[in-house]
């Protein structure tokens, strides 16, 4: 297993966010983590990140405990993590944010290697190089954060709700670029809401509820599951 | 006159008139910018209900709440409590009016005591000391908290905490009382003990709206559902008939074929 996550548990000044989550993704899968707001699975990806100390629990990579790694020395193992909200570099230019996903190579001649793979995933960026990332739409802000993120190189990339506030058009293009991105060796953990849409491209997905794993199974199980309407609302 | 004593003598001068829905939302829109947080949104809550406010992500659902309480008023629509007009009232003046609020991040005054904290809510409705520390006490004791009286609020757990911004809240004595994802966060057994209160609320007399993320606690507990997607009342009922209607399992799951 490329990332083994087991028994994770993180809580936030005491309140409890997830709950003894085990979850695994294999080399070359896009798993998806799904589930309601409030279901924690922004905070599952934060704690494989580093972002969050998870309270009890592991998080091996590629078979190397990162769990008490802190977050800045966890993307040169391979792991890269594109946040909610994407968080860029506002004032910053498109090139200047991709610049700085490659910062771990910067002594290297190659340093701009991905820029090619990024450019055929996302043209529309090579177009707005030099704008400030502000004044990209909202989905073409989450395609810079997948750039950036992709310039580090990762073997994993882990996503958190790419499809949010941005138009179902840009949605799809991004969900095409997941398809794409993995095919070029890239393995994909995704965290969505929209399950429907997010399992088109996934080959395993987890439901969670309030901070626990619910649901787990192929893309193909999950889309048959009547549980998974109980996942969500409760009932 | 000082408001607070006026409230005093029960019941009210204006006894509230049953019959009618304790709070009607009219045409409530609400922009910040160019993004439209709330459209069109109108419904009645019955007296005595507990009513869930539930959407996805971005639904609308604090933004409304923060309507209701009076945090902020809408740029245009009604609303109504016990047949008046509150759209234009601040937060303080509908809490003299009989609505009371939570907060998602507990807002205890923590260099106090618990009973103390509890006692600022009924000051709204007591006068005098002794009363007011009467009064926090009953709702200590209703809550649960009256062994932690004494405790300072910052010492509290975070369950605890919760259950405070509850029992402050009911000090001041409110007849429709809005809580805002009271049960995020808690354990099974915590949030059973809180559905259990949020029951006795209820069976008190008190209308309870509660905003809540937390879908197999907050769907069996509540009366009536009301479902906001991107700003808009997207499907309410019985929570039962609410979680079979299409859109509202579209809104939640997605579906783009559906949604396109």
């Amino acid at each position: 297993m490329l990332l083994e996550v087991s028994n994770l548990t993180t809580a936030y000044n005491g309140l409890i966010a997830i709950s003894d989550i085990s979850m695994n993704v294999a080399e070359g899968e896009i798993v998806v983590v799904a589930g309601a707001n409030g279901a924690g699975k922004s905070t599952l990806l934060k704690s494989i990140a580093g972002m969050e100390r998870p309270q009890s629990g592991s998080v091996r990579f590629d078979g190397t405990p990162i769990g008490a790694m802190p977050a800045h020395q966890i993307p040169q193992r391979g792991l890269a993590y594109v946040p909610e909200n994407r968080r860029l570099f506002p004032r910053l230019s498109v090139a200047d944010n991709l610049r700085l996903g490659s910062y771990l190579y910067r002594k290297q001649a190659d340093r701009e290697a991905p820029l090619e793979q990024v450019f055929t995933l996302f043209p529309r960026l090579k177009e707005r190089l030099p704008q400030r990332a502000e004044t990209l739409s909202g989905g073409e802000q989450q395609m810079l954060a997948i750039g950036r993120a992709l310039m580090t190189r990762p073997r994993l990339l882990m996503l958190d709700e790419p499809s949010q506030g941005i138009m179902p058009k840009l949605v799809d293009e991004i969900f095409e670029a997941v398809k794409t991105i993995r095919a070029g060796g890239v393995t994909v953990l995704l965290v969505e809401q929209r399950l429907v849409e997010s399992l088109e491209i996934a080959d395993r997905a987890y439901v969670l509820q309030t901070g626990r794993v619910m649901l787990s199974g192929t893309a193909a199980q999950i889309s048959a599951d009547p549980d998974v309407r109980r996942a969500y609302l409760g009932m | 006159m000082n408001p607070a004593s006026a409230m005093q003598s029960s019941p009210a001068p204006t006894a509230p008139d049953t019959s009618r829905p304790i709070l009607q939302l009219t045409d409530i829109w609400q922009r910040f910018g160019g993004l439209v947080a709330n459209a069109e949104v109108t419904f009645d809550v019955p007296r005595g209900q507990i009513l869930g406010l539930i959407g996805p992500n971005g639904a609308g659902k604090s933004t409304l709440f923060g309507i209701i309480a009076g945090a902020r008023a809408p740029v245009q629509g009604q609303v109504v409590f016990e047949g008046r007009d509150v759209t234009r009232l601040d937060a303080p003046a509908r809490c003299t009016l009989g609505i009371a609020r939570t907060y998602q991040v507990p807002r205890s005054f923590d260099s106090m005591s618990v009973l103390d904290n509890v006692m600022v809510g009924s000051f709204s409705r007591h006068t005098r000391a002794a009363a007011a520390r009467e009064a926090a006490l009953e709702v200590l004791d209703f809550t649960g908290l009256i062994g932690r009286a004494a405790a300072s609020a910052g010492d509290l757990t975070p369950p605890e905490k919760r259950r405070l911004e509850v029992a402050r809240a009911l000090a001041t004595e409110p007849r429709l009382l809005l809580l805002d994802e009271v049960m995020t966060g808690l354990t099974p057994s915590e949030a059973r003990k809180g559905v259990e209160l949020i029951r006795r609320i209820r069976d008190r007399g008190i209308t309870v709206i509660m905003v809540e993320h937390v879908m197999e606690i907050v769907m069996p507990l509540v009366d009536r559902a009301i479902v906001l997607n991107l700003g808009r009342v997207l499907s309410q009922g019985a929570p039962h008939d609410v979680v079979r209607d299409p859109a509202v399992v579209a809104a939640y799951l997605g579906d783009r074929h559906r949604a396109a």
